[in-house]
């Protein structure tokens, strides 16, 4: 997969998701994952091995720049990394035994459940009482759609800071971008093990998504931040309708 | 201080794992060494901000401790 056109997409990929990523504020493997599964015919284990490797180094790259501002509650992160860990080392050795229809199906309803969030205004509200307890709870299930679908996990582990442990958004963006990239790295482990990941895509996608990032804030200014939302949750629809064979 | 070292740290690691990995197709004779060292630097550069939580003092050591438990069973199983 040297050819100067398939290298030229993928960076374009990775351009978009981490352009998506950094203007919304959402992990890069809602597109990366459909992409190399629809568009370049990819199984769709290879796709979710694939997207967890560039996911580690862009939630990393995000996380040091954060760690910079104090942004990140390191306790929560650690406490509930333990338990995300823990979900994404089993979903990610037990994916192999998972129908990839079935994974398919499974990433197909995560991408419309991020859909309707974007698509509805953002609540301001945080959690009055904490609830630890429910919030540890919660994590090994993150950990799991990591493992499993190949995305961060942030999209469970945001709300769970903001709603269960009262975290300020912009605390809570941090504090979960660290314990993706911790997420991430041990379910690319198994995925290695098993030979699931595109050696020849990873490179260029990295490229693309720490370009992509770098550029979203200001575009995202420019061209407004809701307009941005209600688009890509459109293209999100149509693309769980085409991960379930539409 | 330490948070400033290892964010380095964790950004040059990155660099090195792009470099390796964007390299390894064109240099066909240590194309695996290539990407064996950006699959390593790829899989060290997030646990670097650990460092930074306990010189804060902001984790307590069991949980720090279960945390990497948990990654070496995950190289193990």
């Amino acid at each position: 997969m040297t050819e100067p056109l398939l290298i030229l997409g993928l960076i374009a990929t990775g351009l978009a998701a981490g352009w998506i990523g950094g203007a919304l504020g959402i992990g890069g493997g809602v597109v990366i994952v459909p992409v190399l599964h629809l568009a370049l015919g990819l199984p769709i284990a290879t796709a979710v091995g694939s997207s967890l490797l560039v996911i580690t180094a862009t939630a990393t790259a995000a996380g040091v720049g954060y760690l910079r501002e104090n942004s990140v509650e390191m306790d929560w992160a650690v406490r509930l990394g333990v338990l995300a860990l823990a979900g994404a080392i089993a979903a990610s050795r037990l994916a192999a035994l998972v129908n990839p229809r079935v994974v398919s199906w499974l990433f197909a309803a995560l991408l419309v459940v991020v859909a309707v969030r974007m698509a509805l205004p953002e609540a301001e509200s945080r959690a009055a009482v904490e609830r630890p307890a429910l919030a540890l709870a919660t994590m090994p299930v993150a950990g799991s759609v990591a493992g499993l679908l190949g995305v961060g996990g942030g999209v469970v582990q945001v709300p769970v800071l903001r709603l269960l442990l009262g975290r300020s958004m912009r605390h809570s963006v941090a504090t979960s971008t660290v314990m993706v990239g911790w997420t991430a790295a041990v379910a690319s482990i198994a995925y290695l093990g098993r030979g699931e990941v595109n050696f020849a895509a990873v490179p260029w996608l990295l490229l693309g998504v720490l370009v992509g990032a770098r550029v979203a804030p200001a575009s995202t200014r420019r061209i407004g931040g809701r307009v941005l939302e209600l688009g890509f949750a459109l293209v999100l629809l149509w693309t769980a309708w085409r991960m379930v064979g539409g | 201080m330490v948070s400033s070292i290892t964010s380095r740290a964790a950004q040059a690691l990155l660099l090195l794992a792009l470099g390796c990995l964007v390299a390894a197709p064109w240099l066909t004779l240590a194309s695996d060494a290539l990407v064996v060292i950006g699959v390593t630097a790829l899989l060290v550069a997030p646990w670097l901000s650990l460092p930074t939580a306990v010189e804060a003092g902001e984790v307590r050591w069991p949980w720090i401790a279960a945390l990497l438990g948990l990654v070496a069973v995950s190289f193990l199983i």
